[in-house]
């Protein structure tokens, strides 16, 4: 009875999850803060540890899920915002099948290894949180000025300086400000995902013929680089408040280097899939929650043990390989239907459709935002330098609250 | 159009900054504040009680009902004193608490 019950919860999960990742704006936060709110009902009929079944097999498909409005669309969460350039730039290529592949094979392939490891992880993660746990601001201040710093010409540093302060400014100011709800959405939004497709827009872009790529020729070396850094890197936002799988992507691409867009598509669907499912370990080793997903788990089961541990983690790998699945199925239909549309009118109703989401979510203020922030998110675009700089707007707020 | 940006973004960055500094949060009832998860609140209310530890002070501040607000510096406050608390809700051992970040 308790296996179907859990079987149950999985596909559930998994259904929740296609919901939570396809469509912009409904984040797995508000899904487990529904489920919790109504726990002390369901748990009249079920166990606690089936509702966190449902939440991670939820939380693991979202993360296969999400590069899918990021790639196709330029709608960007906290966690794959650094995939919108590269993804784009495949779809305008006509390889945002294969963009998504990489993504997947990253969030796969980093499940496998990182339950390989989970044994290890349970003795070293007090270790590590207690080593490093004092430097991880300064950690993250050297990132942010190796990043400002990498850029070739002295013009083009000055301008990383300013765009990793300026969106640190504005970050700070936006996710300070209680009035402002769902402050990412407008922040993220106009950085990464607007500015982008304005640009489109002026550039005329045209999208070609999408091709289905059923083969894709990776270097081992690389492939292997990709996932020891999305798995070292997703881990850390595991272990430390603050740090998301957005400070992550950047560590990690640090840590590899130039690799090329396909394993650095690689590294974030790791770091992204890393990210939630270490966040498990350290519930279990430290008891403490990292993100809103595990923390509905925390308040639902309130502590976890091995078994439970156990049981959570076959879940994660039946949703991982069903989500699989689910992803390459569904981005051969997104890819099928995006050639058939005109690409500036997509441009326009993506950029109409962010917009009422962004009023309905955060309101006028929230508008002001995606303002601010789609100009900011313009200039390194003028500029040519990375997008990544303007990632200091969760950079530099969680650089504060460490140092 | 990058001068247009960048004037847009600064004095923009402006206008926010001046906004965030001049509003204020949603005024909320203590019950209302305690069946909150997390994030930032408002309450009104009046000093019940008020204990000193070390290098904090924890106010039990009342209106039909209570809740405690943790200051993390030893100050005074008169019992009967009417404040306005601005923090950010917490739970700590099975109990809510608010942990000040302003108080009027």
């Amino acid at each position: 009875m308790m296996f179907i019950q859990l079987l149950i919860a999985i596909l559930l999960g998994i259904f929740a999850g296609i919901i939570t990742g396809l469509i912009p704006g409904i984040h797995i936060n508000l899904i487990s803060i529904i489920l919790l709110s109504t726990s002390p009902i369901l748990l009249n009929f079920t166990h606690p540890i089936t509702l966190a079944v449902f939440i991670i097999a939820m939380a693991i498909t979202h993360t296969f899920l999400d590069f899918i409005p990021s790639i196709f669309l330029g709608v960007p969460e906290a966690d794959t915002a650094l995939s919108i350039l590269p993804g784009h730039r495949m779809l305008l290529e006509g390889k945002a099948f294969e963009a998504v592949k990489l993504t997947t094979i990253g969030s796969l392939l980093s499940v496998i290894f990182s339950i390989l490891f989970i044994p290890l992880l349970i003795i070293i993660v007090p270790f590590l949180y207690n080593a490093i746990g004092k430097y991880i601001g300064w950690i993250l201040l050297f990132v942010v000025l190796f990043m400002v710093l990498k850029e070739r010409s002295w013009n083009k540093k000055f301008w990383a300086g300013f765009v990793v302060l300026t969106s640190g400014i504005l970050g700070y100011i936006v996710l300070n400000t209680p009035i402002i709800k769902e402050p990412l959405f407008p922040l993220l939004s106009g950085l990464f995902g607007i500015s982008m497709l304005i640009n489109s827009i002026f550039e005329k872009s045209v999208l070609p013929k999408q091709r289905i790529t059923e083969e894709i020729e990776i270097n081992k070396k690389d492939l292997t680089k990709s996932i020891s850094a999305g798995i070292f890197s997703g881990g850390l936002t595991s272990f430390f408040p603050g740090l998301g799988a957005a400070q992550a992507s950047i560590i990690g691409s640090l840590l590899v280097g130039n690799l090329g867009i396909c394993c650095f598509l690689i590294l974030l669907g790791a770091i992204n899939t890393v990210n939630m499912l270490l966040s498990l370990v350290t519930l279990y080793t430290l008891n403490k929650a990292r993100n809103g997903a595990v923390l509905a788990i925390l308040k639902i089961i309130e502590s976890i043990n091995l078994s439970e541990l156990m049981i959570i983690l076959i879940g994660t790998i039946i949703a991982a390989g069903i989500a699989t699945h689910l992803a390459m199925n569904i981005v051969r239909v997104f890819s099928k239907i995006i050639e058939k549309v005109n690409y500036q009118i997509l441009c326009i109703v993506i950029i109409v459709l962010i917009v009422t989401l962004v009023f309905i979510f955060s309101g006028s203020i929230g508008l002001f935002v995606l303002f601010i922030s789609t100009m900011l998110g313009l200039i390194p675009i003028y500029i040519g330098i990375g997008k990544n700089h303007s990632m200091g707007c969760l950079l530099i707020p969680v650089i504060i609250y460490f140092i | 159009m990058l001068k247009l940006a960048l004037i847009c973004t600064i004095t923009g960055i402006f206008f926010l900054y001046l906004i965030s500094e001049n509003v204020k949060l949603e005024e909320k009832q203590i019950f209302e504040a305690k069946q909150m998860q997390e994030g930032k609140v408002r309450i009104k209310g009046f000093v019940e009680n008020v204990e000193q530890k070390e290098g904090l002070t924890i106010i039990t501040v009342s209106k039909k009902e209570s809740i405690e607000v943790i200051v993390f510096e030893n100050i005074d406050f008169e019992i009967g004193t009417q404040v306005d608390v601005t923090g950010e809700i917490e739970e700590y051992s099975g109990k809510k608490e608010i942990i000040a970040e302003e108080i009027i």
